[in-house]
């Protein structure tokens, strides 16, 4: 029997992948044939290491258990169009072996493990993976070789050059519908700012952690960049900032439960990224700061939930006080977590 | 005269040193040093010798200090005899492996106060022999030795894509096994590969 919890998780994990599969599509429209063949390899790589790292833990398989496709997707849309095959299977394998079947599976992830898996490619193959080519509308215009031949133009994404002059080195139109030197999926900013909209409305993405993290890295952009919004666009497309706070940072199984830790945990993530964006000069300054904010997320239920607990103790706030609504729900996770201990 | 149990035969104090108490891979003693310098086998070996000669000599005359003492000081007399050991020792290596000390940086005067000193010092020297004492502390030198070693060989191969700083021609070479936070994952896997053959072996002794 299917309880009301785990259908609202599948009903998440499928409006995910409804937006992840739109974002893979307008990929595949920039990048040809060889990002359908990224997609696909990532994806099924990811897929195959969950279910084998299952069987290895003795575990039973769910078939509706789509995490793994998740990340897959998600993965295989922060990876340049001309990875290597090779780095595509290693982040997808390493992004499901050590940062979530090592934790305990689905549900006990501490770290995102696409966001994992993106960082470990990028340190162990920064010169396939942080050089990025040109889009181009024809459908076969990549090779479809391992490892792109020397003829292929590779670049340095945007965000290295947005970091270099302070400025947005594209125009506005460019930036909006993804057509610069960047991750192959992650640049649309029409259709994730739609997708991102999407998942709210659905509450899928946590609305509250979204809302902060926008804000407060968006101000602060605002601001450092000498009040020019063309930056604040850029900053958001560029170096996957506004996809990896909807898909990384703000999906379900990564996002604090309660509501108040959701709010500091997105002040957490915004800040963290402008800071590793302006002083680290970090490309991909929100892939870090998802890394880095993840325990203090987990730090932050476990206060809220005692802090909750111990003012219904005391009979301040009970479930009963319709006042309080933020309260109740707390109260309501807070009595979760006891019947599961 | 009491009777001295299983457990602490030669036989199980070895095991235990090496093996099922090894003090780097199940007690995650130590840590630091080998993530940090440990990434080739000749760094490996600098680091092996770094830490056995400070501990081994450094628990040799702690081994010294009377029971009597009062915990807090007897800890004060251990750092101050690892510091003493630690000039003779570091004359030595500087002699005979000058460039691999001086790549170990600040992490080879830290072999001073390591944990296992601290550890084997408190634990076992009030309760055993001087020689199962000696025995033990051997042996748990050569198990964190021979976990290190092996770990910059790995680290080396799949890290830089050599041998011995010869390439071996690797098809793919994960660089980020050469940095620290590779290093804690391959000590992590090395630790869990360890845990595998210890239940097998307590399997095969049970049939």
């Amino acid at each position: 029997m299917v309880s009301g919890n785990e259908k609202t998780e599948a009903s998440m994990m499928t409006d995910m992948l409804i937006v992840l599969l739109v974002l893979a599509a307008v990929s595949v429209y920039y990048y040809g044939l060889r990002a359908a063949i990224l997609i696909a390899i990532t994806s099924a790589v990811c897929c195959l290491t969950d279910f084998i790292c299952i069987k290895l833990r003795k575990k039973e398989a769910q078939l509706s258990d789509m995490s793994a496709l998740m990340t897959g997707l998600t993965l295989s849309l922060m990876l340049p169009a001309s990875a290597p095959y090779f780095a595509a299977v290693t982040a997808a394998v390493f992004a499901i072996a050590a940062a979530k079947q090592v934790f305990g599976g689905r549900g006990c992830e501490i770290f995102n493990p696409a966001a994992v898996g993106f960082l470990f490619v990028s340190l162990c193959f920064p010169e396939n993976i942080l050089t990025y080519p040109g889009y181009s509308n024809t459908f076969m215009s990549m090779p479809l070789d391992s490892l792109v031949p020397s003829d292929v133009m590779l670049r340095p994404s945007m965000m290295r050059a947005f970091i270099a002059t302070g400025s947005s080195p594209a125009p506005l139109l460019d930036i909006l519908v993804g057509k610069f030197y960047g991750p192959m999926g992650t640049g649309v900013l029409a259709v994730i700012a739609v997708a991102a909209v999407f998942l709210v409305l659905r509450r899928t993405v946590s609305a509250i952690a979204l809302l902060s993290e926008i804000a407060v890295s968006g101000t602060a952009v605002f601001i450092l960049s000498g009040f020019d919004p063309l930056s604040v666009l850029c900053f958001f497309a560029g170096g996957m900032t506004l996809f990896g706070m909807i898909f990384l940072s703000c999906e379900y199984s990564t996002v604090p439960k309660t509501k108040s830790s959701r709010f500091i945990y997105g002040i957490l993530v915004g800040g963290i990224t402008v800071l590793l964006h302006y002083y680290a000069k970090a490309e991909n300054a929100v892939v870090y700061a998802v890394i880095i904010a993840a325990p203090f997320g987990i730090e932050l239920d476990k206060r809220a939930l005692s802090f909750a607990g111990m003012l219904n103790k005391k009979g301040i706030f009970s479930k009963t006080n319709k006042s309080v609504k933020h309260m109740q729900e707390t109260l309501d996770i807070l009595e979760k977590n006891n019947e599961e201990k | 005269m009491e009777k001295i149990p299983e457990e602490n035969s030669c036989k199980n104090i070895i095991f235990n040193a090496v093996l099922k108490k090894n003090p780097i891979l199940v007690s995650g003693m130590v840590i630091a040093p080998a993530v940090m310098t440990a990434d080739s086998f000749s760094s490996a070996v600098t680091l092996s010798a770094a830490f056995s000669l400070i501990t081994f000599f450094t628990l040799l005359i702690s081994s010294f200090v009377p029971k009597k003492i009062v915990y807090t000081i007897r800890i004060i007399m251990y750092a101050f005899i690892g510091a003493l050991v630690y000039v003779p020792s570091a004359i030595a290596l500087e002699y005979f492996i000058p460039d691999g000390i001086e790549q170990m940086g600040i992490f080879f005067p830290l072999l001073i106060i390591n944990s296992l000193i601290v550890s084997r010092s408190e634990s076992i020297f009030f309760l055993e022999t001087k020689g199962k004492m000696m025995l033990d502390i051997i042996f748990c030198i050569i198990g964190y030795d021979a976990a290190v070693i092996l770990f910059g060989i790995i680290r080396e191969i799949i890290g830089s894509g050599a041998a011995g700083e010869k390439i071996i021609g690797m098809p793919v070479v994960f660089s980020a096994f050469t940095e620290p936070f590779g290093g804690f994952i391959l000590l992590g896997a090395m630790a869990a590969l360890l845990r595998v053959l210890l239940a097998f072996i307590k399997k095969v002794r049970q049939k």
